[in-house]
């Protein structure tokens, strides 16, 4: 086992054992990287934030089913997408396009509301010093791909997860990941492509 | 740090829901899947032991060609432990059951258990292999109590393999699904293979195969039209709000 999934498999013991501050360490190592992986599946980081919050409570309701010495990390993974695809059916998004010049039309919720929603990308700007203008768009047309090969290619192309834990998260084998990973990266150079013709050249990953 | 070299995301401090449950948190015994195994086991072989004891054996037993009797009775058995052990107990270092490789365990075995109900259908005393007079209706009519025995024995390994499952079914449960009623099936073929007398290939292929088969694909068939439906809305509710473009 890799030395960060070890030290996740130690903290989720701790915490199993009833230990809380194991818990805290083990939300701040996992839940940046899990939001961020919320936030390319949902585009919106209010969302992702409550959904990530779910997970943690499901992950400690279900934290009796741990296996002790096992790799929380894909478990923890595979949690956070269920409720994900929970949130995406139960919730009554509010409808956001964006027109040919790049202003948001919006549909029944305020302009800030749509400010937020459109992707995390905007909202990366805060984080990030400057993410460049083809990580915008890529991140935007991200949220165009079909749901489970926008979870593949996050995952392997985005946060460098292995092919193996990817499939391990998904619940699939490898080659059906590395089928969706390369589905998406085709769509998604189509889709940049059209949006700019000057960045058709370029490589995403 | 991402491909696109952004930091992750600084996460929200903890929900009051959050902090409320972590706060309460009290030491709970880890998950032992051997011992859950175990326990799935014991009591699923004891109960189909019960249902094929107040059944009854099958008279003809002594007539039957002992090498394919005991081959098919041992494949039965062997394949339930094996698939229930693909099902209940993750690979090491692993939280959850690894679906690809239950699913393929079970998609080989019931082939194999097919293959050796045909064996043992066509080695039984007294074999024809033609359809009765009524066709296959009349054969489905006629084995309405060994489905209907197979549907009792499967029941129980079924609940308690889902009962031991919770909170643990992994994305793709249609692969573990048709693994756990495939351990099922392979034990209601044990069943029927030691109690029903008819000989004739029709039923033994046509309703004890069938009995074999159909709760790991009822089984695979609804988990995975619940997956894709789910799928399906997601997709369409995304491709609905124009998310992006």
């Amino acid at each position: 086992m890799e030395p960060e999934a070890l030290e996740a498999a130690e903290l989720m013991a701790r915490y199993c054992d009833g230990d809380v501050a194991a818990f805290h360490q083990l939300y701040a190592k996992l839940a940046p990287r899990v939001l961020a992986y919320l936030k390319g599946l949902l585009g919106e980081r209010a969302a992702a934030e409550d959904v990530l919050q779910q997970a943690f409570i499901k992950v400690h309701e279900a934290r009796a089913t741990y296996v002790r010495a096992a790799n929380p990390i894909p478990w923890i993974y595979t949690i956070a997408h269920r409720t994900c695809l929970d949130e995406l059916r139960r919730r009554k998004r509010s409808r956001v396009r964006l027109t040919k010049d790049g202003t948001v039309a919006t549909e029944g919720a305020s302009q800030t509301a749509h400010a937020a929603h459109i992707t995390g990308v905007a909202e990366g700007a805060h984080e990030s010093e400057e993410p460049s203008a083809e990580a915008v768009a890529a991140m935007a047309a991200l949220q165009r791909l079909p749901e489970n090969q926008r979870q593949a290619l996050i995952l392997t192309k985005v946060h460098g997860r292995s092919i193996a834990e990817a499939a391990q998260i998904a619940g699939t084998t490898p080659g059906a990941i590395k089928l969706r990973a390369h589905r998406a990266y085709v769509t998604l150079r189509e889709l940049l492509k059209r949006k700019d013709p000057a960045a058709s050249g370029k490589e995403l990953a | 740090m991402d491909t696109f070299g952004r930091p992750d995301p600084r996460p929200p401090p903890l929900s009051p829901a959050l902090a409320r449950a972590v706060a309460a948190t009290r030491p709970v015994r880890m998950r032992r899947p051997a011992r859950a195994l175990a326990g799935v086991v014991a009591a699923s072989l004891a109960y189909a032991a019960a249902i094929a004891t107040q059944l009854g054996v099958r008279a003809d037993l002594a007539a039957m060609p002992m090498f394919p009797f005991v081959v098919y009775a041992a494949a039965c058995l062997a394949s339930f432990l094996a698939l229930l052990r693909a099902v209940l107990v993750p690979p090491r270092e692993q939280v959850l059951p690894a679906g690809p490789a239950a699913s393929r365990a079970a998609a080989v075995i019931l082939a194999v258990l097919l293959a050796l109900d045909v064996l043992v259908a066509v080695t039984s005393p007294g074999a024809h292999l033609a359809l009765p007079p009524g066709g296959w209706a009349r054969v489905l009519v006629v084995g309405v109590p060994c489905l209907l025995t197979a549907l009792g024995v499967v029941s129980l390994p079924t609940g308690l393999g889902f009962f031991a499952l919770r909170r643990l079914m992994p994305l793709g449960g249609w692969r573990i699904a048709l693994a756990l009623g495939a351990a099922a099936g392979a034990l209601a073929g044990l069943v029927l293979h030691v109690h029903c007398p008819m000989n004739d290939p029709a039923h033994v292929i046509g309703v004890h195969g069938a009995a074999v088969l159909a709760p790991g694909l009822a089984l695979a068939a609804v988990f995975g039209a619940r997956s894709l439906s789910s799928r399906a809305k997601v997709d369409k509710r995304e491709q609905g709000t124009g998310h992006g473009t």
